[in-house]
């Protein structure tokens, strides 16, 4: 026995140390893989501290707002205002300390131009308040002092004030509801707990100022309410809500930070399967890597098993390299991931979200890295049991025979993993309107199942497209072409698997694409049928599913009536509610004037004949859109349950609308009863058309001059305008989540080089050969090219075959469940490009490997065993 | 011929395997009984397709066989489970290759070393015995040099050390010169020839006569049987050995062992 830990000339002291010496072995193979990891790990990353930073943007949200409040009473979900007499009511409840109401508006910052920015930095959230109760948020005064009744003042967030060069004194002029308005800052506040939305500033208003400036004359947005000393806000919530009744909402702020919060939860789940997405190719490109180390190193296995190593054993070697290397890519995913959710919070923003800096948290970093370490042992599972179980015989006889990978046993398992999670995907992504997490978390499982179905599958695809785009490579390049094609063909496994990573990633983006481009083809199709207003008026940057907006005031209505080229004006009041009635989904409440807005746009409706629709809706029927209806079984002569912070009633069906607006999440009715319901006075929406089509051009250079006069934080768009307002939204969102699966492309990529290294390293012999008998360098480059060229097509190709029959199914499946009014339309040029860019990876793919192929001398290359 | 009272270090009897079923089923070993007694060193000989590989694959428990059974020291191998025979093939026999087989990014003590790192002991424990084996094979000053370093022989010579750190009962060689130089090779024989008569058993399957030469006994393979017999060290009756033609058809041989 020695003292000493090891022997002279010997530095590894166990099987750890032989791990890490084959990953240094495999330098180029080390790091695709990890480069892998680092992408996976990077997108995972980025995506949870997006969603962090939104969660805690709105956790800071409500700790400030409802910093002093013990009980908040509101519409549902905060939508809809309450009517004036409701605070009566809660102060009459015992226990009431006091209560506060509040309004709130958008305004935006005007430029010395008087134009209205667009940015999210010049929108301010202003709430009006009674000034001479107590205050209930914990927003602290630091300099000047509260606005006074009748002044025209505003006391502003000092932070926003300070990014606008407005300090105590200084006049404010902003775009309201009611036209532009000089403020003057009567004071600054900050929250002690800090509250940072992105560039947003909050701002403070005396309630008689706010109502008239806001055109909110008599109603609550929201009241706050303090309990008195010994009564618990538990208690004073159930008494306020058993005084007011159904419709309204009385939540401590716990539960309402809380429910925001799980508003969020749908997103979110989304936004993991998205990000999942890398990863999950990520660990199949580790299966693919490490499948070929096994089989490389079948020899040396083969002598580990000989000199008696235990299967297990050899099989935590594997395991262990994989964790190393997820380790190291962890690192630097970790990094990537900080850099990637900026972007992803940039693009946030784009849409109008307000979301603070990146809030860093150690708990996203250890989910993130959990992740990576998961996917990569997943990963590296299969090979390394294969390689625990590789007979010690290998070491005297090596090599190992090739898998059969086209076997009908693999082509009925993917068949019975892809087709029913296929169905399932599809009914739990678009079969409902449920923003129930839940159902995410199903979609994303059986999505899984459905990739593992398409791995599987891959080959039966793969393998003919490689045989099929052989035949004219073969005739262009008559030798190039020809060994490539035997290269990619005699490890028919290796050539599948590395292109199922592209058609994995490419198939989401065609999903999505697809999806996107038939909704807004469907939703183009309908603007272009029923919609024959010629303007639109609404809020800059307007979102029917967005949060809270600027209402537009009864004085613009009139101006705009009163125009000579005007022939009808139609308002429409949208308010986006959590829970649509009669359902669980979230949607639209839309009012309008059934009368009027029939002047101006024709949509249609089905289940009674038209003017009875009219009439029913006049008296205060409802008509639920199509997709709507379909989901939740509803039919004209049934009734919906409206329950509203302002009244409570059971409204008849009227009619059905055949409207794709909000994806069919839409519940309409008159002006009136979104009104006596919801508290809704105010227009989200002018719809106006010309008195003839003559006087359109005249109309809207009136309607335009008029806003950018009066109203600059308004905008009058025109049909074609308002076609691509609306479409540019739906574009923009699944543009959102393609960019977060592109990195799964790049991970696509590597594999790819990844193979081509690989093949390089088998047929050295080869190359030598080919060297030895005259072939240039650069032949030996475009041969490599070739091979990678085939594998890149085969995979794009499959991916769009693959993403293109998945969509059709899922949209035949919407068309008969979900969303009836839906066509399919193809996104030909997204085709094209992702086409081009299978030539262009293939091409990039290869300059390493061939350089690499091109590099070796003719002797050595022969020498080579 | 050890005596049959003494417990034999290698016993076979009745070896049979074949690969593959049916009409294309290939019978490399039809019978086989072998012996070798302890610090006995034994060359097996014969053609290629004379099952002479397969023979020693199943002595040094790679292989298993389709009927027979195996013992060492009168412990039966034959029939025991996978973990089992992985424990075997660590602690009970040592396996020197053609092609040497080192792990090329493991130094030449680290080599020598990994018997004991693939079964989970402890390095320090071999840390002297790695630094005697290198020694024994005249390899101290290259215990940190890569196989890329080192020459063919010297290589063989790490390799023979890695069969000898835990102590196995039996060395088992599979043409441990068929890849070697002469000189080269003639040391890796030397080597094995002072490890037997220092008390070492020793089983080696060679094409070369003058290594099977230094055996002290040597048995010819044919067709999957013993063929004949003789003693080790007459170099001349062995080549005549080798060249003597099949003694019958082979589809007699067969029809024989059927």
């Amino acid at each position: 026995m020695s003292g000493r830990r090891r022997p002279a000339g010997a530095r590894v002291s166990s099987l750890t140390g032989l791990s890490l010496r084959s990953l240094r072995a495999r330098p180029l193979r080390s790091v695709l893989t990890a480069g892998a990891i680092v992408l996976g790990v990077g997108m995972m990353f980025g995506v949870l501290l997006l969603v962090g930073t939104i969660h805690s943007t709105f956790g800071q949200l409500f700790d400030s707002i409802y910093g002093k409040t013990d009980v908040v009473v509101s519409g549902r979900q905060s939508a809809g205002a309450l009517p004036a007499s409701t605070i009566q009511r809660v102060r009459a409840v015992p226990g009431v300390k006091a209560a506060s109401g509040s309004i709130a508006s958008i305004f935006r910052i005007l430029d010395s131009s008087g134009k209205a920015g667009r940015t999210a930095s010049a929108q301010v959230y202003v709430v009006g308040v009674d000034v001479s109760q107590p205050e209930m948020s914990s927003a602290e005064n630091v300099a000047g002092h509260a606005p006074v009744e009748g002044t025209d003042e505003i006391r502003l967030d000092r932070d926003w004030a300070a990014e606008h060069n407005l300090s105590v004194g200084s006049s404010l002029r902003v775009s309201t509801p009611t036209g532009v308005r000089a403020l003057r800052v009567s004071g600054l506040y900050t929250f002690p707990g800090g509250l940072n939305l992105g560039g947003y500033g909050t701002g403070e208003m005396a309630i008689g100022d706010a109502r008239r400036i806001m055109d909110k004359p008599a109603t609550w947005d929201e009241i706050s309410v303090q309990a008195n000393a010994g009564v618990r806000p538990e208690t004073l919530r159930s008494r306020i809500s058993a005084a007011l009744g159904r419709g309204v909402e009385v939540a401590t702020p716990a539960t309402k930070s809380q429910e925001s919060q799980e508003q969020l939860a749908s997103l979110d789940v989304i936004l993991y399967f998205f990000s999942g997405i890398a990863l999950f190719v990520g660990g199949f490109l580790i299966l693919n890597s490490f499948n070929m180390t096994v089989l490389q190193r079948m020899r040396e296995i083969g002598t580990l098993r000989a000199l008696g190593a235990p299967p297990r054993r050899v099989a935590r070697t594997i395991l262990i390299e994989g964790v190393l290397l997820a380790l190291v890519g962890s690192v630097f995913g970790l990094a990537l991931g900080a850099g990637l959710a900026s972007l992803l919070l940039r693009a946030m923003k784009s849409f109008g979200m307000p979301v603070a800096g990146v809030h860093y948290s150690l708990g996203a970093g250890i989910a993130a890295v959990a992740a990576g370490v998961l996917a990569t042992l997943l990963g590296a599972a299969w090979p390394a049991f294969k390689a625990g179980r590789v007979a010690p015989v290998r070491a005297l006889i090596g090599g190992g025979e090739k898998p059969h990978v086209t076997s009908a046993r693999r082509a009925i398992v993917g068949l019975v993993l892809f087709v029913p999670s296929m169905a399932a995907g599809g009914l739990l992504w678009f079969g409902n309107q449920s923003n129930d997490p839940l159902v995410g978390i199903g979609a994303t499982a059986s999505t899984m199942v459905m990739f593992v179905g398409m791995v599987l599958l891959a080959p039966f695809v793969v393998l003919p497209l490689v045989r099929l785009m052989a035949a004219p490579l073969q005739r262009a390049m008559p030798a190039e072409g020809r060994l490539a094609a035997d290269a990619a063909r005699t490890s028919p496994g290796r050539t599948a698997a590395t292109a199922a990573t592209l058609l994995i990633s490419l198939s989401v983006v065609v999903v999505n694409a697809t999806v996107a481009s038939s909704f807004v083809g469907s939703v183009e199709r309908e603007i272009d049928s029923a919609f024959s207003r010629d303007l639109t008026v609404q809020p800059i940057g307007y979102q029917e599913a967005g949060g809270p907006q600027p209402g537009l005031s009864t004085r613009l209505r009139d101006q705009i009536a009163a125009l000579p080229q005007t022939g009808v004006v139609a308002s429409r009041r949208s308010l986006f509610v959590h829970n649509l009635p009669g359902g669980g989904s979230q949607g639209v409440l839309v009012g309008y004037d059934p009368y009027q807005y029939r002047r101006v746009d024709k949509v249609q409706y089905t289940g009674a004949p038209l003017q009875e629709v009219l009439r029913g809706l006049a008296q205060g029927g409802v008509v639920p859109a199509k997709s709507y209806a379909q989901q939740r079984n509803l039919h004209v002569g049934g009734r919906l349950r409206l329950e509203g912070p302002s009244g409570v009633r059971s409204a008849p069906i009227v009619g059905i609308a055949e409207t794709l607006e909000l994806g069919g999440q839409v519940v309409q009715m008159s002006l009136g009863t979104i009104a006596s319901v919801y508290g809704m006075h105010t227009d989200s929406q002018l719809v106006v058309k010309a008195s003839s089509p003559a006087a359109r051009g005249a109309l809207t250079q009136r309607v335009n001059a008029l806003l950018e006069k009066e109203y600059p934080g308004l905008e009058a768009l025109s049909q074609a305008e308002f076609k691509k307002h609306t479409t540019d939204l739906i574009n923009q969102q699944f543009s959102f989540f393609n960019a977060i699966v592109g990195i799964a492309v790049l991970v696509g990529v590597l594999g790819i080089i990844n193979t081509l290294s690989m093949s390089v390293l088998e047929r050295t012999r080869e190359i030598g050969v080919l060297r030895a008998l005259g072939a240039s360098r650069w032949r030996i480059r475009r041969t490599m090219a070739n091979e990678s060229l085939l594998i890149s097509l085969a995979g794009t190709l499959s991916g769009i075959i693959a993403g293109l029959a998945i969509a059709v199914v899922w949209i035949l499946g919407m068309r008969a469940t979900s969303f009836p009014e839906m066509s399919m339309y193809l996104p030909v040029s997204l085709l094209v490009t992702i086409a081009v860019l299978g030539v262009v990876i293939g091409v990039l793919a290869a300059i390493l490997p061939a350089r690499r192929a091109a590099k070796l001398q003719p002797l050595a290359a022969l020498r080579y065993e | 011929m050890s005596s049959a009272e003494t417990v034999p270090a290698l016993e076979a009897q009745g070896l049979c395997r074949s690969f593959g079923e049916g009409v294309s089923a290939v019978n490399a070993l039809r019978g086989v009984d072998l012996r070798v007694a302890d610090r006995e060193f034994l060359a097996i000989m014969g053609p290629s397709g004379s099952g002479k590989s397969t023979l020693l694959h199943i002595l040094g428990a790679l292989d298993r066989p389709s009927a027979g059974s195996t013992s060492i020291h009168g412990r039966r191998y034959d029939d025991l489970d996978d973990r089992a025979l992985t424990r075997l093939r660590g602690e009970v026999f040592g396996f020197i290759f053609q092609f040497f087989n080192l792990l090329p990014t493991l130094t030449a003590a680290e080599n020598v070393l990994l018997p004991a790192l693939v079964a989970g002991e402890p390095p320090s424990r071999y840390a002297q015995r790695t630094d005697e084996l290198l020694s024994l094979v005249g390899l101290s000053d290259r215990a940190a040099h890569l196989p890329s370093e080192m020459s063919g022989g010297e290589q063989q010579r790490v390799a023979i050390a890695r069969a000898l750190l835990r102590r196995p009962e039996v060395l088992l060689a599979d043409e441990p010169t068929g890849n070697l130089d002469s000189a080269a090779g003639a040391n890796v024989l030397g080597l094995l020839r002072k490890l037997v008569d220092d008390g070492q058993t020793a089983v080696m399957v060679t094409h070369d006569g003058a290594a099977a030469a230094l055996a002290d006994r040597v048995v010819f393979l044919r067709d999957g049987k013993i063929f004949s017999e003789i003693p080790g060290g007459d170099g001349a009756r062995i080549s005549r050995e080798l060249s003597r033609p099949p003694a019958a058809p082979i589809g007699v041989t067969a029809r024989e062992a059927a």
